[in-house]
């Protein structure tokens, strides 16, 4: 039997459109950690000891060179990382017991959205206020987009990630996309 | 046509000149312009036929408020009906065409109505047209409709597009007037986030209309300068064109931004963007509306609002008529003389009813008071007017002002009602604004120029200081208190002839009073029963008109009579522009299946199941319907192997040391001591007991299992579970996450599905003993991509499901079509599925309905009675498991030729179709290939006693009656030993 090949949700899409550029981010592993009863102050330990990053907030993520953790909710964070093989059970090895483990790299499709027009564009799908001064750089929400659950990161100044289901990737690229092309 | 009533001066721009029709007719405006004022520069009065009495009308006003001049824009697809030609901007090319009128604009068939009006009055069709019952839908409806209607739509698909938006500010100002745009120069210098609005496509408001000056310049120029300093800021952002049209709860307000309207093409952009503006505080600067008096026959083309009239010839220089008089009730009429004879147009008269002194000189006006007009002339356009004192004036315009009504509309729309203010002869805001919102300007009844720019940067500077930041230390602009006193009067009576009030509706103040005499008594019922303040204007030029008049009639005075309930939209909003972007294939989210474009590649047929589009079958050459290949893919799977796409299946990772305890309280059966390696299949019931979804779990570590939910019920699932979690069961350490759209899941069925997945799963025994029905694990597949092997079978069939991350989907599913390539293998979509688990006996939706409990479905040794579990006590009642309760049957036709039918009903042999013989019904049928005849299950009272019997299937609905035999719902190998096997 042949090796299975991957295939991304969008096919490694990448488009400018008028001044924005909008690109699907598919080289990152998605890894949710559960933080078990009794066990916070380890995991905190872990987080510290493992990526040398604090703790999320719900509101901004944090970030090193190759490594961004999320809020999602009080007792979960998601860790988003470059790309590697099975990554539940090799971070579950790193963690022990201090985390409940679950890989979401499928799960999620990231499209990257950057250009000076990004905001103008997102204001169409995003309820969100993504003011420089009020969503501010490594920001993050959850939210929903044209009916489709959502997660925003501001990473640059005018970029940002878009996170949303896999299996409606398609459809949330045409809602990111018709955004673009409606203000361009 | 030349454009006669163009005078000087106006903020047109002379140098663009642009071409446009009116009923075919080539006219020529200038960039500046809307419709309406090209259309009176080149002296075109009668623009339209009235709702009713299809009185020819003019333009009677200059704003959103226009009553008459509604007229059907472009063409084609685009055709746009009853649009407001003041509101109009012209643009080259336009296309514009009156409405309500058979036969031509100009001869009218239809406005013989106008002599039957003594027949016409308020409700007389409520009253008319009582019988023949039947005559009222299939004629006189059409026919009220046909000659009493407004525009035509092109019954074509809408081609434009429309957006939606979300934008964010401190303070949001709704309206560019004077008060508005100081209130915008305050918070943005004090560095606040502003949004300022506005519905016309210049700032500036009153200032573009009248003569003013602010600050020592004009107010024209005050307003430019104003304009400039707002578009530096980067803090400030203003939207012309767009109107903020309703208040919701916290802060929110809806507004409308007319984005490409003003094109003549929009190059494929949206014509138009729906915002939805989220606001810590917001300032009303809406201005007030001018209103008219109800004299006889005062609805002739060239009757018109008299600041309307000042508005066409100091913005867009146009002369309304070549003799005007004025006849105002307050000092707004004796500005607006004033102006016009400034620019050299020819004022005849100005008729006040007020008994006092002349409200100002005006060399060469008549200056008349104590007197009112009480008839007129013309029939297509006015031309004599007739005064209360017996004169008679030739005049082609007449410029009415009533007073003026604060714009609160947007005060109320959270129940926040009006009170009267005597002084102004006008409802303003109550105290009950919505939370966060202030008020300004004339809008809130301060209706000189000064006083509204006093008060727009007063209260924007209270603001400032509530949103915690410093205001600047800039002055209000200066500006002088103009006059603006008024008598209350509102109609000129002890006359005959009809006096209108709602020119959009033509109801007249004869109207009003009849209602009241007719015991409609409140407002609320007046605007129903005469349609007054309805359609495009929602009376804002003759509500208040309206509710005097019938405060008259009632004795009460105008704050005991109240107003209407004000609602959104403050004016209209195009469906089209709520509906926004999702339209047709982007109505919802698509949901696609990793093996979706293998799928397409097959020629599968597709069907929608919740968002998902999932492959229904895989025609073949050779297939004559659907059912060929619904069979062949039955038959195929059955004989040797049939693989298909569950990864819609609802998956929900479920971790935690208590993960088993937490399980054995979702589902109704044990699940504490199911092994690791092991699927359990689970039922799971509402609290009340009844069944609401089914699957399996797998327990692939000691904390670690793998629940499967139906497609349907996947979020609801997930949702009562996490609400289990965090608040049924909080002590228990368990996680849940959907995994729903990490894997992708294929079933492999049939007696040869062992031989094609051993050609897949690396390193796993298969045997039966090494891995037996219902085992788990995790895998490798196809040397070496993660993945989970679990076997199960929904088909009765010897099977198993594989699953790899959702990337390696399209991959798989060509590995296991090669692999299967020797045996045949078929893909299989959902309708096979339902064949095979109908044969099975296993149930769906159809079956867990809602009102089910396992005891109907012949699972109730599925709720344990040796543990609690969420519904188990309930589950319990006496009722809900007593003996005449519908059980779950399968049904086979007597006949093998007979069809069946979900939904049909069951009745004994002899029994009459009705209620009270109605023993149960069929939730699910198919053509079985196996049994080559029709089968499905259904309910039936006392069904498990009842296997053997001959009933009736009988549906009324599609008109069958046929005989069926009650057999167990497990049809197809009913041992299992086939799937054990």
């Amino acid at each position: 039997m042949a090796k299975l090949s991957a295939t991304d949700s969008l096919g490694g899409y990448d488009k400018e459109i008028g001044n924005i550029r909008l690109r699907e981010v598919a080289n990152q592993s998605l890894i949710a950690m559960a933080i078990p009863q009794g066990k916070e102050s380890k995991f905190k330990n872990n987080i510290k000891n493992i990526f040398n990053l604090k703790m999320p907030s719900p509101t901004k993520s944090v970030k090193n060179k190759d490594t961004r953790l999320l809020f999602t909710q009080p007792d979960q964070i998601f860790v988003l990382m470059k790309r590697v093989e099975d990554p539940e059970n090799s971070m579950a090895v790193t963690f022990g017991e201090s985390a409940y483990i679950t890989d979401q790299t499928d799960a999620w499709v990231i499209l990257e959205i950057s250009g000076e027009s990004s905001r103008e564009a997102l204001e169409r799908i995003c309820q969100v206020d993504l003011d420089k001064n009020v969503f501010q750089l490594d920001g993050m929400a959850r939210t929903n987009m044209e009916h489709m659950s959502a997660i925003i990161i501001r990473k640059a100044d005018n970029t940002f990630y878009l996170m949303s289901a896999s299996s409606s990737a398609k459809s949330f690229l045409h809602a990111v996309e018709l955004s673009a092309q409606h203000i361009s | 046509m030349k454009q006669a009533h163009r005078i000087n001066g106006g903020l047109v721009n002379k140098s663009k000149p642009i071409k446009f029709t009116f009923n075919n007719k080539q006219m020529t405006g200038y960039e500046g312009d809307t419709l309406a004022s090209a259309l009176l520069a080149n002296g075109q009065r009668l623009v339209g036929r009235s709702f009713k009495y299809h009185r020819p009308r003019g333009i009677f006003s200059s704003g959103s408020e226009e009553p008459n001049a509604l007229v059907q824009l472009r063409s084609g697809a685009h055709q746009e009906p009853n649009t407001r030609a003041t509101v109009v901007e012209l643009f080259d090319g336009l296309t514009s065409e009156s409405q309500n009128h058979r036969g031509s604009l100009d001869f009218d068939i239809m406005s013989v109505t106008d002599l039957l009006s003594p027949f016409l009055g308020a409700g007389f069709y409520y009253k008319t047209f009582m019988w023949p019952k039947a005559f009222w839908e299939k004629i006189y409806e059409p026919i009220i409709r046909s000659s009493a209607g407004l525009g035509s739509l092109s019954k074509l698909e809408d081609p434009d597009k429309y957006d939606k938006g979300f934008l964010h500010c401190d303070l949001l100002i709704a309206g560019a007037g004077p008060s508005g745009l100081t209130a915008a120069l305050a918070a943005g210098r004090a560095g606040a986030r502003v949004i300022i609005a506005d519905e016309d496509f210049l700032l500036g408001g009153r200032l573009l209309e009248e003569e003013h000056t602010v600050s020592g310049i004009s107010g024209q120029d005050w307003v430019q300068k104003s304009k400039d300093e707002l578009d530096a800021m980067p803090n400030v952002r203003i939207l012309t064109r767009t109107t903020v049209y309703g208040s919701y709860d916290h802060g929110i307000y809806g507004a409308l931004e007319r984005k490409t309207d003003h094109l003549a093409d929009s190059g494929n952009k949206p014509r138009q963007v729906l915002w939805r503006i989220y606001s810590k505080r917001a300032m009303i600067c809406g201005g007030a509306t001018e209103r008219s008096i109800a004299f006889p026959n005062n609805d002739r083309p060239g009757i018109m609002l008299a600041g309307s009239v000042r508005a066409y010839a100091t913005r867009y220089g146009v002369a309304a008529g070549t003799n005007i008089a004025i006849f105002t009730n307050n000092d707004s009429g004796w500005q607006t003389a004033v102006e016009l004879v400034s620019k050299g147009i020819n004022v005849t008269a100005v008729i006040d009813p007020r008994d006092t002194a002349p409200r100002a000189h005006i060399p060469g006006v008549a200056m008349i008071m104590g007197a009112s007009v009480c008839d007129t002339q013309g029939r297509k356009g006015l031309n004599r007017i007739t005064l209360t004192n017996g004169q008679v004036l030739n005049v082609d315009c007449l410029a009415v002002s009533g007073g003026w009504s604060p714009n609160v509309h947007l005060t109320c729309h959270q129940r926040g009602r009006p009170i009267w203010n005597d002084e102004i002869a006008g409802f303003v805001p109550g105290g009950n604004l919505p939370v966060g919102q202030s008020i300004a300007g004339a809008s809130n009844g301060e209706m000189t120029l000064g006083a509204a720019i006093k008060s727009g940067h007063k209260t924007a500077n209270a603001i400032v200081k509530e949103l915690g930041l410093s205001p600047s230390r800039s002055q209000a602009p200066k500006a002088e208190d103009e006059g603006f006193a008024i008598m209350q009067y509102w109609h000129v009576a002890g006359y005959k002839q009809r006096a209108w009030i709602d020119l959009q509706n033509d109801v007249t103040s004869k109207d009003v009073k009849q209602s009241q005499a007719e015991g409609f008594k409140s407002v609320e019922h007046l605007k129903r029963y005469t349609t007054l303040g309805m359609a495009t204007d929602q009376g804002k030029t003759s509500n208040i008109l309206g509710l005097a008049v019938m405060a008259e009639a009632t004795g009460k005075t105008i704050p005991e009579t109240g107003t209407t309930i004000f609602r959104p939209p403050y004016s209209p909003v195009a469906i089209g522009a709520f509906g926004g972007r999702e339209r047709g294939q982007h109505f919802h989210p698509t949901r696609l299946t990793p093996s979706h474009n293998w799928a397409d590649e097959q020629g599968a047929e597709f069907v929608e199941v919740g968002n998902w589009m999932r492959a229904q079958w895989f025609p073949k050459s050779g297939d004559k319907t659907w059912r060929d290949s619904v069979d062949r893919e039955v038959k195929k799977t059955r004989k040797s192997v049939g693989v298909c796409d569950v990864s819609t299946l609802g998956k929900i990772d479920i971790k935690g040391k208590d993960a088993a305890e937490f399980l054995n309280k979702i589902y109704s059966n044990p699940f504490a001591k199911v092994p690791v390696g092991r699927v359990r299949y689970g039922l799971m019931l509402r609290e009340d007991g009844i069944c609401y979804d089914d699957g399996t779990t797998a327990r692939l570590a000691e904390h670690h299992f793998v629940m499967t939910t139906t497609t349907a019920n996947a979020v609801l699932v997930y949702r009562n579970m996490e609400f289990a979690r965090q608040c049924l069961f909080p002590d228990l350490d368990v996680h849940l996450i959907s995994t729903t759209d990490q894997w992708a899941q294929f079933a492999i069925a049939g007696p040869n599905s062992r031989a094609v997945l051993s050609k897949i799963i690396d390193k796993v025994d298969m045997s039966n003993d090494g891995f037996p029905f219902m085992a788990c694990s995790d895998v490798t597949v196809c040397g070496g991509t993660p993945g989970r092997l679990f076997r199960i079978s929904f088909s009765g069939e010897l099977a198993y499901e594989v699953a790899v991350p959702a990337r390696y989907g399209d991959a798989l599913i060509r590995e296991i079509m090669a692999a299967g390539e020797e045996f045949d293998i078929t893909p299989y979509g959902t309708e096979a599925l339902g064949v095979m688990r109908i044969e099975k006996g296993h149930v769906t939706g159809a079956e867990l309905n809602g009102q089910m409990t396992a005891f109907n479905v012949n699972m109730n040794n599925m709720v344990s009675v040796k543990k609690d579990s969420i519904g188990s006590v309930l589950s319990r009642r006496e009722v809900m498991v007593a003996d005449n309760q519908v059980r779950l049957v399968g049904v086979k036709t007597v006949e093998k030729t007979d069809s069946l039918s979900s939904g049909a009903h069951f009745l004994a042999k002899n029994d009459k179709p009705t209620t009270a013989n109605d023993q149960g019904w069929i939730t699910s049928v198919c053509y079985s290939p196996h049994f080559e005849q029709h089968i499905g299950l259904g309910f039936l009272e006392r069904g498990h006693e009842r296997h053997g019997e001959i009933i009736r299937a009988w549906d009324g609905v599609r008109g069958t009656d046929v005989l069926v035999e009650i057999v167990s719902s497990h049809m197809y190998d009913p041992e299992g030993g086939l799937q054990r096997g």
